[in-house]
């Protein structure tokens, strides 16, 4: 290699090097919306930490790569040793790395993963300060339940609202999606959460929001040409303000309510299927 | 019938069109491939543009392709795109390029054999793919535009209530007649390595590609009925007024619509694997020709790609985590799941261990088999966090999962098939490719596909939904404008440096060197036959001797290899080799 | 299918029992798929069926088992004449009138599905019962179909009494292994759509 194509092989790699690595660091700089749940930051955590060590496993490898081809390039008086890699000890050597990067990374992530899943997220609260909510997706809005003071539902004085979800701070918020149409997924950002609504079934979604504010939510699956426009505010209140909503909602829903209308009175028996 | 000497045709068209030769109906699926590949391409620029400009008139093609929007794209003409997009690439792009092309070229030739099991067979399979491909290409004319659901057609989007139009329906039906190309080239395959190697060709001396190319026609023999089940019903609900996944808001009311993900993905994570599978043997066979040495663990890469093989049928679930599933059943997917990185481990430490200590020839196909590694690192390690529950709840359906899944299917195959058409171009057609434009080719396709697919990954992790037509509609993605701009131009750019590929193929083809038999001193038996091989491929049937990759034994003086058809080396001077060079010696 | 593939073919050339033992390999790897293709097929219908809380489905009325057992019926005796068929010519003799029979058989098979057929009309639109029976026995009926068209290319050799007996016995065999798949795809669905 002469050394003015060296000269010029360094200086595309140094400028790959800070162009990337200016590039990437632009990159990182962006974060996912804030966590505004009490449960959320398992998952940030399980990202965080799994993203840690995959980067070093990776970093590993490519440097290893990097070194074979510059210290074992083809070159005169150079030569390849002959190595098929069946040996035992090559195959336990394999194994063995293979098995620790399992256990490195993935075991810890199985077994963080698993018990947020069924401990935290999957394991829906019950008892008397659960706010119950029910959802109905439907092209291409979020329509949302709530019982009102007869803590029951598909009466007079539930309170509906579309494309707006309004919870209490520091309470458990259990949710019963359903969905009228095609499939839509509720996608909360804000506690990391989403939750398929799918035609013919019930599924479930409880979180408990510890910071006040006015956030997003969103639909996850394709459900359409309206897709995009499926988006929601969510807002997180002071527990007395929450009451005092639902509370001047649910007379304006008394005062409007007509029993007849079939597709306004879209709510259903809450324990009626789990 | 098979072993025995058949004239060459000499018509036209039985030459050229409808020929049986498994060397012509691979150059018939490399172009159904590549055409494809570009009309994806186009597909995939526009998306980009909307994304990265929502709304603005598409500049030069937007005044003729969106006449009725002023060039701008509707959201019919976005939804339709994305839905077009994915599934040409994977069934009509990647698919015959990575399969039908190479699986159809490296077959017969790499196990010593004169054509296919069932050469008429292989012909038809070829041709009921073109005739998909024109379904799937016509769809775009008919009322009302292409299919509009997505490449995953989950029903009931995708039944006539919620799509209506012939669109929708000729997708499921292109898709059936894709099946059926795909199931008879896998019946082929599968046949062909059992029956037809060469004498002394046992499985641990096939090459990897052949391995990885069988393993994936079984998976195909497998689980294509599967989707053609989901299709059919599909097809029926759409035409026949059925109700298979048709259901009302009252739980239990008649059909189950995710009865169609459970089959689409009992299919759906298999082809992944199917798609994967090919691109691992070849660049595992590439590596070794390239670092002058045999493959590394041969035998346990052989035995992990066939694990993942297994493994891969019994995964689905990971795609379904957010509809509902019980706990217990998501953590044992998520179990399974995650076993599959100890095999993938296992392939890349031998990948690892096969340019250890080798003689490094960067070559441009040795340079598309190191992107894969490089490209399928970040696609597998990016999987982890899809493939735990409660990462995926987050991440699922977001562009994370798009960055995810074009790094592994797109990134990670699209290498591997350019890496096995810079490798066997000389074979197929008798010609060099300029190595200098595959040089430029390779970086001006490996740095703009990561600035395309690594920012999708940021974006996801902000919590970008996939499929939005316009993603300034939510305030808290708008921050994300300027790293949508960045992954369109990338992409541009990206698109453009293809047409460095599509020169230098075409000027090969009228004006290319001569390539000679064995251009890059490798060793599998395609090697022995002239470059183009003849009608039949060899003489005499060959006899194996030995593994795939003999690179660089000490008992073997003068040369770097021999073939897997010589009974020795051949005849030198009696002097024992040199040991082999561990030299600190030459620096570069 | 490993007793066919590996039963003897013992005065032919090497070349030819090799290709005829691909052919074996290749038509058990097809019905392989074959049978995951019904296997998903009776899968989804188990599904669904599950979901519901009677079946058949309220309104619906119960499938014809008369008929179908008469199906079932026709089905095992064209099955029996085609095993008989597959015996002759492996001996050399002429297969014609079991051949014949058999197609006979299949042509009656498919005209005894449209009472069915017709009872399942009255089903309501979207109904499921329908809905399997349209799927299952219509995508069995096509396959069917297309056995017949087999038989029929056998056939003509089968008439002229081919002097070579092997391409005719081996072409037979494998008529025979379609069709008896189709005998067990449609037991499994007689099975589980009509008897319980």
């Amino acid at each position: 290699m002469s050394s003015e194509n060296r000269q010029s092989n360094v200086l595309a790699w140094s400028l790959l090097v800070v162009l990337g690595g200016g590039l990437l660091t632009v990159l990182l700089s962006y974060s996912p919306p804030v966590d505004i749940s009490v449960e959320g930051h398992r998952i940030d955590e399980a990202f965080g930490y799994t993203t840690r060590l995959i980067t070093i496993y990776f970093a590993i490898v490519l440097f290893v790569m990097g070194y074979c081809l510059v210290r074992f390039r083809a070159r005169p008086g150079h030569s390849a040793e002959y190595i098929e890699g069946n040996q035992p000890r090559h195959l336990l050597m394999t194994g063995a790395l293979a098995a620790s990067v399992f256990m490195l990374i993935d075991m810890r992530l199985i077994a963080t993963s698993a018990h947020d899943a069924s401990e935290i997220f999957w394991k829906f609260p019950t008892g008397k300060d659960v706010v119950k909510i029910q959802v109905l997706g439907q092209q291409f809005e979020w329509h949302f339940r709530y019982a009102g003071p007869d803590a029951k539902f598909n009466t007079a004085d539930d309170v509906e609202t579309t494309a707006l979800l309004h919870v209490p701070k520091g309470k458990p918020v259990l949710m019963q999606l359903r969905s009228k149409d095609v499939i839509h997924s509720l996608f909360l950002p804000n506690v990391r959460l989403k939750q398929d609504a799918i035609p013919g079934r019930q599924t479930q979604l409880w979180f408990q929001a510890k910071v006040p504010g006015d956030y997003e939510l969103a639909c996850a699956e394709l459900c359409g040409l309206g897709h995009y426009k499926m988006r929601g505010q969510f807002i997180v209140d002071e527990p007395a303000d929450f009451d005092a909503w639902i509370a001047a909602q649910s007379k304006d829903a008394e005062e409007e309510y007509d029993a007849d209308d079939k597709s306004a009175n879209w709510g259903w028996d809450w324990e009626a299927r789990n | 019938m098979h072993d025995a000497h058949h004239a060459e045709p000499t018509g036209f068209l039985s030459r050229v069109v409808f020929s049986r030769d498994h060397k012509v109906i691979a150059k018939q699926f490399l172009l159904l491939g590549l055409l494809f590949l570009g009309l994806g391409g186009i597909l995939a620029l526009l998306i980009r543009w909307q994304l990265a400009f929502p709304g603005k008139p598409v500049p030069i093609v937007g005044q003729y392709l969106f006449s009725a929007t002023a060039g701008a794209i509707s959201p019919e003409g976005y939804t339709m795109l994305f839905t077009m997009h994915g599934t040409i690439m994977i069934f009509f792009a990647i698919t015959p390029m990575l399969i039908g092309a190479f699986g159809n070229l490296c077959i017969p030739l790499m196990i010593g054999a004169r054509d296919m099991a069932f050469p008429l067979l292989n012909m038809l399979s070829f041709w009921v793919a073109a005739a998909s491909g024109v379904v799937l290409a016509g769809s775009f004319f008919v009322e009302g535009g292409a299919a509009m659901a997505g490449w995953t057609a989950y029903p009931p989007l995708s039944g006539a209530t919620a799509t209506p139009g012939l669109g929708q329906t000729l997708w499921a039906v292109s898709l059936f007649l894709g099946g059926v190309s795909t199931l008879m080239g896998a019946i082929n395959y599968v046949t062909t390595i059992l029956m037809l190697r060469a004498p002394g060709m046992g499985f641990f001396r096939m090459p990897l590609s052949v391995w990885g190319l069988g393993l994936a026609a079984v998976l195909n023999i497998l689980f294509v009925p599967v989707i053609a089940a989901a299709l059919l019903m599909l097809i029926l609900d759409r035409v026949a007024n059925t109700g298979f996944f048709v259901s009302g808001a009252q739980p239990g009311s008649a059909g189950d619509p995710l009865l169609f993900q459970h089959l689409f993905w009992i299919f759906g994570h298999p082809e992944v694997y199917i798609l994967i599978l090919p691109a691992w043997g070849i660049v595992s066979d590439l590596l070794a020709v390239f670092s002058r040495k045999p493959a590394f663990g041969f035998k346990a890469t052989a035995i992990a790609m066939s694990s993942i093989v297994v493994l891969s049928t019994v995964v689905y679930g990971h795609h379904m985590y957010t509809v509902g599933l019980s706990p217990g059943l998501g953590k044992a997917f998520m179990s399974l799941t995650m076993l599959i990185s100890i095999p993938s481990s296992v392939l890349f430490l031998n990948w690892l261990g096969t340019i250890w200590r080798g003689s490094i020839r960067l070559e441009p196909a040795m340079l598309f088999a190191l992107g894969v590694v490089f490209v399928f690192g970040m696609g597998g390690l990016t999987g982890l966090f899809l493939g735990a529950i409660t990462t995926d709840i987050y991440l699922h359906d977001t562009a994370f999962v798009v960055g995810h899944f074009h790094y592994t299917m797109a990134a990670s195959v699209l290498f591997g098939s350019l890496a096995a058409i810079y490798f066997w171009f000389p074979k197929m057609f008798g010609r060099m490719l300029c190595p200098e434009l595959a040089r430029l080719h390779f970086w001006f396709t490996f740095l703009p596909l990561n600035l395309v697919f690594f920012p999708m990954l940021i974006e996801g992790y902000g919590g970008m939904p996939r499929r939005l037509y316009e993603p300034t509609s939510y305030k808290y993605l708008v921050q994300f404008q300027p790293v949508n701009q960045l992954i369109t131009f990338a992409a541009m750019v990206l698109g453009l440096a293809q047409l460095i590929f599509v020169w230098n193929v075409v000027r090969s083809l009228w004006a290319g060197e001569r390539a000679p038999a064995n251009p890059w001193e490798a060793t599998t038996l395609e090697w022995l036959t002239p470059s183009p091989p003849p009608h039949e491929n060899f003489d005499v049937i060959p006899e194996v001797h030995r593994g795939p990759h003999e690179h660089s034994r000490p008992d073997v003086p003068d040369r770097d290899w021999i073939g897997q058809w010589e009974s020795q080396a051949p005849a030198a001077p009696q002097t024992p080799p040199a040991p082999p060079a561990d030299s600190e010696a030459v620096a570069v | 299918m490993s007793d066919v593939a590996t039963c003897e073919v013992s005065p032919v050339a090497p070349a030819a029992a090799a290709g005829e033992l691909a052919d074996v390999v290749g038509m058990s790897l097809f019905l392989g798929s074959g049978a995951v293709l019904f296997g998903s097929l009776l899968m989804s219908y188990a599904m669904l069926r599950a979901q519901q809380p009677v079946w058949p489905p309220a309104g619906c009325p119960p499938p014809p088992l008369l008929m179908a057992a008469a199906n079932t019926l026709v089905l095992a005796v064209s099955s029996v004449s085609m095993a008989h068929a597959q015996v002759l010519a492996a001996s050399g003799l002429r297969c014609v009138g079991a051949l014949c029979a058999t197609m006979t058989l299949g042509v009656l098979f498919l005209v005894l599905q449209l009472p069915v057929w017709s009872a399942l009309q009255a089903a309501p639109q979207f109904g499921l019962m329908r809905s399997v029976f349209l799927l299952l026995a219509g995508c069995h009926a096509l396959h069917l179909a297309a056995g017949l068209g087999a038989l029929a290319w056998v056939l003509p050799g089968a008439l002229a009494g081919e002097s070579s007996r092997h391409p005719l016995a081996a072409r037979v065999r494998l008529c025979a292994m379609f069709w008896h798949f189709l005998g067990v795809a449609w037991a499994a669905l007689f099975l589980t759509v009509f008897v319980f």
